[in-house]
């Protein structure tokens, strides 16, 4: 069981919730379409892309479950091993969905190194990077909760 | 008896000589977390933390890492695998 302790006031649950259910129910085709083997069937294919589909839906819905809920950010969020795994691979899903979607103007570079300038970006693009670094801290907080020896390999991408 | 015994070792070297040998290949994201590909590595392959943080590093710093060889229906299932902990793996042959 894995505890996590928000603590939010009241403008940044707004913003933070709202930025989650629009991104963790933005999937309509996953990065998963282009991944299959392209020597494979294509009915296995198309399997293939289902049931990634298929983990990612369920994975986003643990997320919003948890995270997009009106009490968020009073009291503590409680995990078991199952539901950590799935809002772990949904952390990842959303944070490389706003990279493709909001942040695609800020290079890899400078997202690792932190190294520009918040307010040059615009609102929808500050709201986005909000999302992106407190999903971040979640799957940090997370791997080091479930996993410790992994954890020590740090927090840069 | 004998011919019951001998059959799969034959068709074992048979399939070997015929067979590519099977790569998975993680390539490297700017997004995902360090700590978290390796906490993946260890779940999916059983590396130890020293082993997966090696194939981590590897993929940050070289833009891809071998993660398995073998045959091809386990490096698909590994492929698969990694994908829904969203990585991006992919397979290639020696064949």
């Amino acid at each position: 069981m894995v505890e996590i302790h928000l603590n939010l006031d009241p403008e940044s649950r707004r913003t933070l919730t709202e930025s989650l259910a629009e991104y963790a129910l933005g999937f309509e085709t996953g990065r998963s379409s282009e991944t299959a083997p392209g020597d494979l069937d294509p009915d296995l294919q198309d399997l293939w892309r289902r049931e990634l589909e298929q983990q990612l839906r369920e994975d986003a819905e643990q997320l919003l479950a948890y995270f997009c809920a009106e009490d968020l950010g009073k009291g503590v969020i409680r995990l078991d091993a199952d539901e950590a795994d799935a809002v772990m691979r949904a952390c990842s899903a959303v944070r490389l969905h706003i990279r493709e979607l909001v942040l695609e103007g800020v290079s890899d570079a400078s997202l690792e190194s932190g190294d520009f300038d918040v307010e040059k970006l615009s609102a929808k693009e500050q709201r986005g990077l909000q999302c992106y670094i407190f999903l971040a801290a979640l799957q940090s907080h997370l791997v080091e909760a479930i996993d410790p020896d992994s954890a020590e390999s740090g927090n840069e991408f | 008896m004998a011919v019951t015994e001998t059959t799969p070792e034959r068709k074992s070297k048979t399939r070997s000589r015929e067979s590519p040998i099977w790569h998975v290949i993680v390539l490297n994201d700017p997004v995902n977390l360090m700590s978290y590909v390796v906490m993946v590595f260890r779940r999916v392959f059983g590396f130890s933390a020293e082993r997966a943080r090696r194939h981590m590093l590897e993929v940050h710093r070289q833009g891809r890492s071998r993660l398995w060889s073998g045959e091809r229906e386990k490096a698909e299932a590994y492929a698969h695998t990694l994908q829904k902990w969203q990585l991006t793996a992919i397979l290639e042959s020696d064949g």
